[in-house]
């Protein structure tokens, strides 16, 4: 991405963040309270595997039901998803990755990091049938702008807005107006969700987790860069630091 | 024995963080064990333990701020809550190596601006307490979505006005939150809403007058900062919005009026400790020497 710039700066972590783009003044913004996710982390490079975003709370249910494309109308009706991949390399930490990028048609998945994005929109009248923020090509190209304001262990926040190409505009699928996702995916459950939460006014079964939660973001590391390596301020570029 | 009329006001006088703690009296309860009576110092963990008659003194609670002048305003009515207390062992985990490694309690809310004739435990699943607002059947209304985390350990932590942090929901040094607030007017064709957006571009703040595993009193801040914001319906906006909500656990607490407040309210309370200890065995036992109002016996 763009690296350190002016928009870049040392959080109360020690780490850098850096201050994306407010989404556009049009735009519908969209905030993703629930994530699964896996992440993927090296000194020189960062990768979400996969992740899902709901924009809503989910019920007492698993969060990926609610997110799956395959879920069926009703359990996508009046929120919205997003989800996809990513892949940054080349970097001198995972926090290099940092920054935000444009799209451009002969580019429509971002240079790096190579992201690919989509989202659908389901949030009542007249929007029931999924319309989508796909990032395509060629005839299906849309413009998008990918932040990513904030890399650590097991989270990663940013911005993601489509912008719909009014020449390639599909009245069945696409959106004609912006549409911005505010995500922070995070594992940002409490406490240990399967046997060890004890409960009450509650009853738990193995479809149902014992309390909503937000989510869980799972964290893969290559073998040379453990997270206490990566996530030591030592490991900073010294220009980062 | 716990004379009724105190009782009666122990149970409905504090609606949580409303009155000041101070207004409520000391309490003597019986302990299970008999013997001589004893207060309690009444704080943290260390309470309660052997002591016959034992003085349960009613659990803190912090006033919070009123709505700011112009605010949208209402009380919650139907709520469906869950909430989580847990203690995790901090003293040999870096931080990175323990994944869940964390302290504090966990508050997911979402509700409605008023009662729905239908009751909470039926509008918990698959979501569809929000339907009515969003399909348009509630108009005027409003629903929410809130999240909350704040670390500690104690009641003393937890509450309190906690701002918007960095977003790190599992911050050992800060609360953090996630909200969303919206509604469907009439003739809109669709509802909209606002939620508490990252980078200082909104500002909100939730109070914590009373946590307990029974009851739960606080108020939200929505405020768009130096806004307007503009929702999904491209309506700007720069009115704050502010709410408070009642939180009672699942199955009746408020012993003024069970019925009203079982059909109102659905709220689970889980515990979560690492290492199990001898010491914690349940949500009450962050809460010991204090009583607090519907408490489960």
């Amino acid at each position: 991405m763009d690296g350190l710039d002016s928009r870049s700066r040392i959080a109360e972590d020690g780490f850098p963040v850096y201050d994306c783009s407010m989404p556009p003044d049009e735009a519908v913004i969209f905030v993703m309270p629930a994530t699964d996710a896996i992440l993927y982390y090296s000194m020189d490079s960062f990768e979400i595997v996969t992740f899902d975003a709901l924009a809503s709370i989910p019920p007492l249910h698993e969060l990926i039901t609610h997110t799956a494309i395959g879920g069926g109308p009703e359990n996508l009706r009046y929120t919205s998803v997003l989800w996809g991949y990513l892949s940054a390399w080349g970097l001198s930490h995972p926090t290099d990755a940092q920054g935000e990028q444009h799209s451009e048609p002969d580019s429509p998945y971002g240079m790096n990091p190579w992201h690919k994005i989509s989202g659908r929109l389901a949030w009542g009248e007249p929007w029931m049938d999924y319309p989508n923020v796909i990032t395509g090509e060629g005839t299906n190209y849309h413009p998008t702008q990918l932040c990513l304001s904030r890399i650590r262990h097991q989270r990663v926040a940013g911005v993601f807005t489509h912008w719909t190409e009014m020449e390639n505009y599909s009245e069945t699928w696409d959106v004609e107006f912006p549409v911005s996702f505010v995500f922070d995916i995070q594992h940002s459950r409490a406490g240990e969700p399967w046997l060890n939460v004890h409960h009450r006014y509650a009853e738990p079964s193995m479809e149902q987790r014992n309390i909503r939660d937000l989510g869980v973001v799972y964290a893969s590391y290559s073998d040379d860069s453990p997270p206490e390596v990566v996530w030591s301020l030592d490991s900073l570029p010294k220009d980062d630091g | 024995m716990i004379a009724l009329p105190l009782l009666g006001c122990l149970l409905s006088c504090n609606r949580g963080g409303k009155p000041a703690a101070d207004e409520l009296p000391t309490v003597p309860t019986e302990a299970t064990d008999g013997g001589t009576s004893t207060e309690t110092d009444g704080g943290g963990s260390d309470g309660g333990g052997g002591s016959a008659l034992e003085f349960l003194r009613p659990i803190p609670t912090m006033s919070c701020p009123a709505p700011p002048e112009g605010a949208r305003v209402f009380s919650a009515g139907t709520v469906i809550a869950d909430q989580s207390f847990i203690y995790d062992d901090l003293s040999d985990k870096k931080d990175i190596e323990e994944d869940e490694a964390w302290q504090g309690w966990a508050l997911v809310a979402t509700g409605l601006s008023y009662i729905h004739e239908d009751p909470c435990y039926d509008l918990a699943y698959m979501n569809h307490y929000d339907r009515d607002v969003k399909q348009g059947r509630a108009s005027g209304q409003l629903w929410f979505e809130l999240a909350v985390n704040v670390p500690g350990t104690t009641v003393h932590d937890w509450l309190g006005v906690h701002p918007q942090g960095s977003g790190d929901m599992k911050s050992r040094l800060e609360s953090n939150h996630l909200l969303t607030i919206g509604w469907r007017d009439e003739g809109d064709l669709y509802a909209r809403f606002v939620s508490a957006l990252p980078q200082g571009w909104t500002r909100s703040e939730v109070c914590v007058g009373t946590v307990s595993p029974d009851y739960v009193y606080l108020t939200v801040l929505w405020d768009p900062a130096e806004g307007p914001y503009r929702t999904n319906d491209w309506t700007r906006t720069d009115q704050p919005i502010w709410f408070d909500v009642e939180i009672w656990r699942t199955g009746g607490g408020d012993p003024s009026d069970i019925l009203a407040s079982k059909h109102r309210s659905c709220m689970s309370t889980s515990w979560w400790f690492y290492p199990d200890k001898a010491d914690r065995t349940s949500a009450d036992d962050f809460f010991k020497g204090y009583t607090w109002p519907g408490k489960h016996e």
